[in-house]
């Protein structure tokens, strides 16, 4: 599949602007987490955890579910393809892997949001998935970390579906 | 000597071009561990699953 240089560089916009927009995204989420385990504050509280259901909705997702579709037209469209190199397929991996946890996790956070929207959250009150929201926001900032930090390095390293590609087309050049 | 020429064969494959990158062999046991932390943590009661009631 090949794309004009104005279509791939538009792609390219998409998907950095998804995944970054993402991380940050996740980063905001993870600071209200914070603030709804430890403020003191009920007000605080009951608007920390009604924010992380409307950020995770209308920002988190939409955003995790472009990541990976524009990576894929990316590495598609350009000779870095899919299964080529080991830091995109790694890549990969780590975009769906997050996207599926978001998925299942979207349940305690609405389950959580209706509490604190119908009721007055106690100390200690729901501790245990206040605390797993955290947690699980801190582990998604740092795997979303690492991804950035593989589109910027890309480390080197092919896998042998890419050495076998290479050759194949090495050998198609050279007749 | 034919442990001294698998080891010597092992290690002209670990040294070449086409094979696994070490970054990549160190990435994968780090992983590991911790979905394997994850899944643990999720089947023993201390995941998300457990705090609903």
């Amino acid at each position: 599949m090949t794309m004009t240089p104005g279509l791939r560089k538009f792609a390219l916009t998409a998907h950095v602007t998804s995944s970054v927009g993402w991380l940050g995204a996740v980063s905001g989420f993870l600071a209200l987490a914070i603030a709804g385990l430890t403020s003191q504050d009920a007000q605080m509280v009951r608007a920390a955890y009604l924010a992380m259901e409307l950020t995770a909705w209308f920002v988190i997702v939409p955003l995790s579910l472009a990541s990976p579709i524009t990576g894929l037209v990316m590495s598609l469209s350009t000779t870095w393809g899919l299964f080529r190199h080991y830091w995109v397929l790694i890549k990969l991996l780590i975009t769906v892997f997050a996207t599926i946890l978001l998925l299942v996790h979207m349940q305690p956070i609405g389950h959580l949001a209706r509490v604190v929207a119908e009721t007055t959250l106690s100390k200690g009150e729901l501790g245990g998935l206040r605390i797993q929201l955290v947690a699980d926001a801190g582990a998604a900032v740092l795997v979303l970390l690492v991804a950035t930090t593989l589109s910027v390095y890309k480390p080197r390293g092919m896998t042998p579906y890419g050495w076998r590609k290479h050759h194949e087309e090495r050998e198609e050049s050279q007749p | 000597l034919s442990i001294a020429v698998l080891s010597g064969k092992l290690l002209s494959m670990m040294q070449s071009d086409e094979s696994t990158p070490r970054w990549v062999w160190g990435f994968g046991i780090v992983a590991l561990i911790l979905v394997l932390g994850f899944v643990v943590l999720h089947l023993t009661g201390h995941g998300l699953g457990g705090h609903f009631s």
